[in-house]
């Protein structure tokens, strides 16, 4: 989408236009829910209706762009998610159903080999092998679709920093794959 | 070099910062490195989490979207919180006007049925104000009034035992005192050179000292220093080096805090220590903290 086109889109909705705010879930809703579940799985639909309230309470001050307005959205969606750890940390224990505790161990490097590859099990994969800062670029920018400038914002870090260990990042998953057999 | 004969992985060292751009961005990754450019591809395809209540979810953002924009624009409802109700302006008036009639009851200036109306009615609420006298107990050379402190005066009307060093006086003879308060009453005046806030309403007849000081300072109240007498309720916080001028008045001083306080003449012991209440006529000094009283 151009950015005259985001702009009028984002004036449509502010204004509580139905089809553009339709357009801005449509377009953003895969990309959210998708990293709500790698966090938090047992919350992802919580925290996201959560994150499009907060949306809908402030989209009315929003101002920028395209790529602004997603960074916006997950800023929201990590301090929902925080506040939701925060609170989940309090509480002595968390009901974990049995057929979550039967796939607990993660997504086995070989299995990615399988053409059935789902977006879910590539992305915990990525959790799992990876550092949690880069786990956490990693999913920002190919799942959230943010930009380098953007990410280091949201997570208080240099652009430098982000590039280093997002390269980092790659050549580990590069390594595990490769340990794995995966060579497609 | 392929990948069958790179057991060190030369390639995936060899990723250049294009390279990794590229990769995260979805564009055409660097040929060596395809499963890693799948991983990411598979991670990107989220055609399948579309939701399938998306109408109703939207219409839910939709209408919180609506609701969140006809809210009052936040300087009108801040004003809205922030205007003051037309019953407090009422009691904050008569608050003023009240406390004027007992700050001047408390000088004993109003006429002498208004003063013993005052005095009367001010009893109730256990706030003590000189009775209109025809002759002052005590002849004063002093105004009627006089500020004796610095700053801002605040005064509690009383009637009794005189004290003038509750609550601010505390120190060194007969210096200054500075504060905050006010002295009515015929007292002597004070120089300060303190702190500290205090007020001190003058009776011309012992009784009822009530006061409520705090007092930090160094003052010195008596012959040498002075002594301030007829002073029945004190309440200030005070803070200072204090010097009252010894005047006509009998009574003593009353020292509250670190002070010397010297008494020469009684004929009515003060008290001093918070809220005193003297009845007792023709006592010794009494000197609360560290003072000196020196009879």
């Amino acid at each position: 989408m151009n950015t005259d086109g985001f702009g009028a889109l984002l004036r449509a909705a502010q204004e509580g236009d139905d089809s553009a705010v339709a357009s801005l879930y449509h377009d953003l809703h895969p990309r959210l829910i998708r990293y709500l579940a790698v966090r938090e799985p047992r919350a992802a639909d919580d925290l996201e209706a959560e994150v499009w309230l907060a949306v809908a309470q402030g989209i009315a001050r929003f101002e920028g762009g395209e790529e602004a307005f997603r960074g916006w959205l997950f800023a929201i969606a990590r301090r929902r998610l925080a506040d939701f750890r925060r609170t989940a940390a309090r509480r002595a224990t968390v009901p974990v159903p049995n057929e979550e505790l039967d796939g607990a161990g993660g997504e086995d490097p070989a299995d990615l080999v399988a053409e059935d590859l789902t977006s879910s099990a590539a992305a915990a994969f990525v959790v799992q092998t990876l550092s949690p800062d880069q786990a956490e670029i990693v999913l920002l920018r190919v799942i959230g679709g943010l930009g380098v400038e953007q990410v280091a914002e949201l997570l208080g870090k240099r652009p430098g920093t982000i590039r280093v260990l997002q390269h980092r990042a790659l050549r580990r998953l590069h390594a595990e794959l490769r340990k794995a057999g995966v060579t497609r | 070099m392929t990948r069958s004969n790179d057991p060190s992985d030369e390639m995936g060292r060899s990723l250049s910062a294009d390279d990794a751009e590229r990769l995260l961005n979805g564009d055409a990754g660097p040929a060596d490195m395809p499963e890693v450019a799948r991983l990411l591809a598979t991670m990107r395809d989220v055609a399948a989490e579309h939701d399938r209540d998306e109408a109703a979810t939207v219409a839910g953002i939709t209408a919180a979207i609506r609701a969140a924009d006809g809210t009052e624009p936040v300087a009108l409802e801040r004003a809205r919180r922030n205007r003051v109700p037309a019953k407090v302006t009422v009691i904050a008036f008569a608050a003023v006007v009240a406390s004027g009639t007992a700050a001047a009851a408390a000088n004993g200036s109003l006429p002498p049925s208004v003063q013993r109306t005052v005095a009367t009615t001010l009893s109730h609420v256990h706030i003590s104000v000189p009775r209109p006298h025809p002759q002052p107990s005590h002849p004063s050379r002093l105004p009627a009034a006089v500020p004796t402190t610095n700053g801002v005066p605040r005064s509690k009307p009383s009637s009794g035992a005189p004290s003038d060093t509750d609550g601010g006086d505390k120190g060194r003879g007969p210096t200054n005192r500075k504060g905050n308060g006010t002295h009515t009453g015929p007292s002597t005046p004070a120089k300060g050179n303190g702190k500290g806030n205090s007020t001190h309403t003058l009776p011309t007849t012992p009784g009822t000292n009530n006061g409520n000081g705090n007092g930090n300072g160094n003052g010195k109240n008596g012959t040498n220093g002075g002594s301030v007498t007829t002073t029945t309720v004190v309440k200030g916080n005070g803070n200072g080096n204090g010097k009252t001028t010894p005047t006509t008045h009998t009574l003593p001083p009353q020292s509250n805090g670190n002070g010397n306080a010297t008494q020469t003449t009684h004929t009515l012991p003060p008290q001093s220590n918070g809220n005193t209440t003297q009845t007792t006529h023709t006592l010794p000094p009494q000197s609360n903290g560290n003072g000196r009283n020196a009879p």
